[in-house]
């Protein structure tokens, strides 16, 4: 293989693209991750925060994999809290401010310690498709390197289009240059691109912010780690601060609607619902009369403060007044103005559940290209297109996660039969296994998969097995033990019971890690709910595994209804299971639909 | 869609004939009816024998019990016939206990679908089968939630993705500036629902009574308008097709014709050209009609010629008959007076047009109707408001209470995600579906609370 020939070419270096890079690298693919400016690897282009509710839980996942995620994070946290703390087990959710720049060396330094990973400063604008198969990409400069597979991980940077009020130019994120051909490539070798958008607050500078005056949160007392790899977190942590939007910001915002992009039609593509700009929560929420602005600093040494909450692609001189309304900031200085970016994203409908695009062989996407927002969601993708990558390469059939085994394996499927209206996030109401997907559980969900595909190393494994050996021991100390007459662990599974407080004090208990404690009380806590889940989706469960072969013409199954037979064209489900999700396939389409498959391969499936 | 590992259950045999067969099928089939039968052994060999059925405390019912072990029955899975000589209220304590077993209702067609799946019908039957299922479609959709309409109720659904969007707001938005959970409020109005499908299940359980009212069934050619008709005299909203065929379940209500009450019943449309599956449905329908006291016979005024309607009025049996031009609002007044003579030369009696667009005649018809059951009689309780009601809907309404009766207990206790659990379980028995409600709860939150940092 030459120097300028490899198995697999990671294009983009964001959080999508650095835990491909890292997963196909350390699968043993000789990788290339091009980037167009390398101080720019994992860059937090919008919040500096990592985790959160549904996310959090993604992130654990990444990490039991194999990936980098939680341990960047874990390295250069600055502030940790553990989300819906009071809430069940399922729904709590790791959350960290990160210091941003530490958080990109620390990866930019796990990368080039890896010695088949080669990153290469260029930026991409064709790709070369030879019989419907990758071969090679072209950079700007003209350099040529050939490649057997491609992950592509381009972010927002598909001709990029930037708004600040009546204000718009080209760029990939603020102060960088979009890839303006690489979309006319992917045009010319038959992938389709919508358009979406997204937006981000402005950054002040913190020595002018009066933040003395400002509530503070603090982080937890006793910070979780985000990877499995870590046992605690030790270092001193930074607070962030609330303040509060007024009538007077209300009125300056409402008046200057005109100017308003998002109100003009200068942008047409449609931002994520839960991520509304300042000027679309006083528009749509008329009646409140504040919302919650949380400033929260960029890095340890608290030099650029983040406004998280006022989100806004409005002219500079109405953010610079809105900041001047704003309690705290009245003096501040704003670094960097806020700004709306629209973007081509290509309509995940074109690509298997292993991310591989169903037109091209061989080329991968990953993140904000298939219609997803966040970081977590985009490292998410990032590592299964990796994986899948070198898996295909090799020959082998790709990883597909299930619903019922992973966040990233709902996000995924959701992504093949859901329509993308807005950027796409997870949430934990979307995921039916909810109960079992939890933060706490992601390394027995997916270490053992990650240690079969070559990702997981000695190190991780020989970690994995001791606490797995641990939870065994609690397990059965808690199954045996009895008080009042029943196990502890009986005691656990009953509503409101008050057994938690009576083994406080417990010797045996207490001499295990704070971790084992938490996951073997919660399935002792879940046990019998996991059941009554079970039966709930039990009868979907048997679909998941009856596939619709690729080649199927739904024009040629006779009685299915026409709406039907237009959503199943489009999303081309793999299975019969994925083919429920669609919205607008009633059940009795997918009994015509069952019935006619069975007829056409009698005898393939003896019962479904 | 049809899932092969559940037991199913459903009544095999015309509902007021002396002999009641309840067929069971799938992989639990033969260990159910053991738990069910008293006195004797059912060995999952094919067989056949008489038992005894616990149905209450200190309550026992004869019964033959018919075994047809995997691979020797129509379904090609374990199935077990009850055939019983009982009232309509020992059928239903049967059918609870199938349910609490672990068996549920079959959806329409879904013994047929069996059969052909595990591979106990030839590939040209595949066809026919489909084209029952698609015509069940509407049917299948008739949910509980319709039924909650007929009896004049709101419909829940909105009122559980609501409570359901405040929860899931509370879990994942707890970042967010959306206030505490109302958990009072919420325990209170998931009662207010677990009061109002009980009232339901309660008032709709008393079928016996049913038996000794007159029953008037609708009859006609698929799509003579039968259905709207139907709707319109119960003043019920039921689904409405313009597909042929809409109707392959007997749909029934009570019709209070001021004091007096009858059972209006609509019956699958008579078209006998179509497949096997569609003549065994016509059968059927035509059973139920000959049983009936009176046939509203519906002829679409609006169609070319009435040959057809012909053919199938011979069939509809002894009973009186009015006979009715339906949509009248299709035509002017002049063609419209030609359409009926014609009508009434054709099949010697005396049309009355009818729009159930308009109401035009509606009045008239009721009036026809209970002069013609006056003598039949009832003495029933004009107050009582009684709607008949499936097994799959008994099932569907009792299953939503336990979950909404467990959703208020996790509540209390503060195990929001257990809650939600249970919410979304009432929501799927509701509405008869395994459809995720996850975009309808995102749209709620999103709409009702400023969500985004």
């Amino acid at each position: 293989m030459g120097s300028n020939e490899y198995d697999c070419i990671v294009i983009g270096a964001g959080h999508a693209g650095v835990e491909a890079a890292h997963a196909a690298a350390k699968m043993g693919a000789k990788t290339c991750l091009i980037t167009i400016d390398r101080q720019a690897i994992a860059r937090m282009s919008c919040n500096p925060a990592v985790g959160g509710i549904g996310k959090g839980q993604i992130v654990r996942e990444v990490d039991a994999l194999g990936g980098l995620m939680g341990l960047a994070t874990d390295a250069t946290g600055i502030q940790f809290r553990m989300l819906n703390r009071s809430k069940g087990p399922a729904v709590q959710s790791p959350r960290a401010q990160t210091d941003k720049y530490e958080y990109s060396c620390w990866i930019q330094q796990a990368l080039m310690a890896i010695p088949n990973l080669t990153i290469l400063e260029a930026m991409v604008e064709q790709i070369i498709v030879e019989g419907r198969r990758v071969r090679a990409v072209v950079c700007q400069d003209g350099t040529f390197i050939k490649a057997s597979a491609i992950v592509l991980a381009p972010g927002t940077f598909l001709r990029g289009l930037i708004h600040i009020g009546d204000l718009q130019y080209p760029g990939g994120r603020r102060d960088e240059p979009c890839a303006q051909r690489l979309s006319e490539s992917l045009a010319s070798i038959g992938l389709q691109l919508g358009r979406l958008k997204t937006g981000t607050p402005p950054r002040l500078d913190a020595s002018t912010v009066d933040l003395d005056q400002l509530e503070v949160q603090q982080g937890d007392p006793e910070p979780e780690p985000f990877s499995f790899m870590n046992d605690r977190i030790s270092v001193l942590q930074i607070p962030c601060w609330i303040t509060w939007t007024n009538p007077q910001i209300h009125q300056l915002l409402l008046d200057n609607l005109n100017r308003a992009p998002l109100y003009t039609g200068q942008i047409k593509s449609t931002g994520p619902r839960y991520c509304p700009s300042i000027e679309t929560k006083v528009v749509r929420f008329a009646d409140k009369t504040s919302h919650q602005v949380f400033l929260e600093p960029e890095e340890r040494a608290i030099k650029t403060i983040y406004c998280n909450g006022i989100s806004t692609s409005l002219p500079k001189d109405v953010q610079e007044r809105m900041i001047q309304l704003l309690p705290g900031t009245q003096r501040a200085r704003i670094i960097h103005y806020g700004y709306a970016i629209e973007y081509d994203y290509c309509p995940p409908t074109q690509l298997t559940p292993g991310l591989q695009t169903r037109q091209i062989e061989g080329l991968f996407l990953a993140g904000q290209i298939n219609g997803t927002s966040g970081y977590e969601e985009a490292a998410g993708q990032g590592i299964i297109a990796g994986i899948n990558a070198v898996l295909w390469l090799r020959g082998k059939e790709p990883l597909v996660l299930g619903r019922d085994q992973a966040y990233i394996g709902v996000m995924i499927d959701d992504l093949m039969t859901k329509e993308i209206t807005e950027p796409y996030r997870v949430f934990t109401s979307r995921a039916e296994h909810r109960l079992s997907l939890r933060a706490d559980n992601a390394d027995r969900r997916l270490t053992p998969i990650g240690r079969e595909i070559g990702l997981v190393d000695d190190q991780r494994w020989r970690r994995y097995q001791q606490r797995l050996k641990q939870i065994g021991r609690l397990t059965a100390y808690l199954k045996a033990t009895r008080i009042d007459g029943i196990s502890i662990w009986q005691h656990l599974a009953r509503p409101q019971s008050d057994i938690t407080d009576r083994i406080r004090n417990d010797l045996f208990i207490s001499s295990f890690p704070r971790h084992v404690v938490h996951t073997v009380l919660t399935d002792a806590r879940y046990e019998g709910y996991l059941a009554k889940q079970g039966r709930l989706t039990a009868r979907l469960q048997s679909l998941e595994h009856a596939p619709i072969p690729a080649d199927i013409d739904y024009q040629a199954v006779p009685h299915l209804r026409s709406e039907a037979r237009e959503k199943l064209t489009k999303f081309r489900p793999m299975t019969l299971g994925q083919a429920s999700r669609i919205d607008g396939v009633t059940p009795a389409d997918l009994v015509v639909l069952q019935i006619y498959l069975k007829a056409r391969h009698p005898g393939q499936r003896k019962a479904e | 869609m049809y899932c092969l590992d559940d037991t199913i259950y459903a009544q095999a045999s015309p509902q007021d004939s002396t002999r009641t067969i309840i067929r069971i099928s799938g992989p639990d089939a033969i260990r159910i009816c053991q738990g069910l039968v008293c006195d004797a052994q059912v060995r999952p060999v094919r067989h056949v024998r008489t038992a005894q059925l616990a149905i209450g405390q200190d309550l026992k019912i004869d019964c033959r019990v018919y075994v047809f072990p995997e691979g020797q029955s129509y379904t090609g899975q374990a199935q077990v016939e009850l055939h019983l000589e009982v009232g309509p209220f020992a059928i239903e304590q049967v059918s609870g206990l199938l349910a609490k077993a672990g068996a549920r209702p079959a959806q329409p067609g879904e013994f047929t679908a069996r059969a052909f799946l595990l591979g106990r019908m030839n590939l040209a039957e595949a066809e026919a089968v489909n084209q029952l299922i698609s015509a069940s479609n509407s049917i299948q959709q008739r949910t509980a939630l319709d039924l909650i309409r007929y009896a004049g109720g709101v419909r829940p659904d909105g009122e559980l993705l609501e409570i359901l969007s405040i929860l899931e707001a509370g879990m994942d938005f707890a970042e967010e500036d959306i206030g505490p959970l109302p958990r009072a409020q919420l325990i209170h109005r998931l009662q207010d629902l677990i009061n109002l499908l009980s009232e339901i299940l309660r008032s709709s359980t008393q079928q016996e009574g049913l038996g000794r009212l007159a029953s008037v069934g609708l009859a006609g050619l698929p799509n003579a308008g039968k259905s709207t008709l139907f709707n319109t005299l119960c003043h019920a909203n039921s689904m409405v097709s313009p597909i042929p065929g809409t109707t392959t379940d007997i749909l029934e209500a009570i019709l209070d014709l001021e004091g007096q009450r009858c059972i209006l019943f609509d019956s699958p449309g008579l078209d006998s050209s179509n497949s096997l599956i569609d003549w065994l449905a016509y059968q059927a329908a035509i059973e139920t009609l000959h049983r009936a006291d009176a046939i509203i016979f519906c002829v679409d005024v609006s169609r070319p010629d009435y040959q057809q309607d012909l053919q199938i009025h011979s069939q509809i049996g002894p009973g009186q008959v009015i006979y009715v031009a339906t949509k009248a609002d299709l035509l002017d007044d002049a063609a419209l007076q030609e359409g009926v003579l014609v009508l009434n030369r054709l099949f010697d009696a005396t049309f009355i047009p009818v729009s159930a667009l308009t109401d035009r005649n509606i009045q008239i018809l009721r009036r026809a109707i209970q002069q013609v059951i006056a003598p039949i009689g009832s003495s029933i309780d004009p107050s009582a408001h009684r709607i008949a009601i499936s097994e799959r809907m008994r099932h569907a309404l009792g299953s939503a209470i336990d979950s909404l009766t467990d959703a208020q207990r996790m509540l209390q206790d503060g195990s929001d995600e257990l809650a939600a659990m249970c919410i979304r379980s009432a929501y799927c028995a509701l509405t008869a579906s395994q459809t995720q409600i996850d975009e309808k709860v995102l749209q709620t939150i999103f709409s009702r609370f400023c969500i985004g940092k």
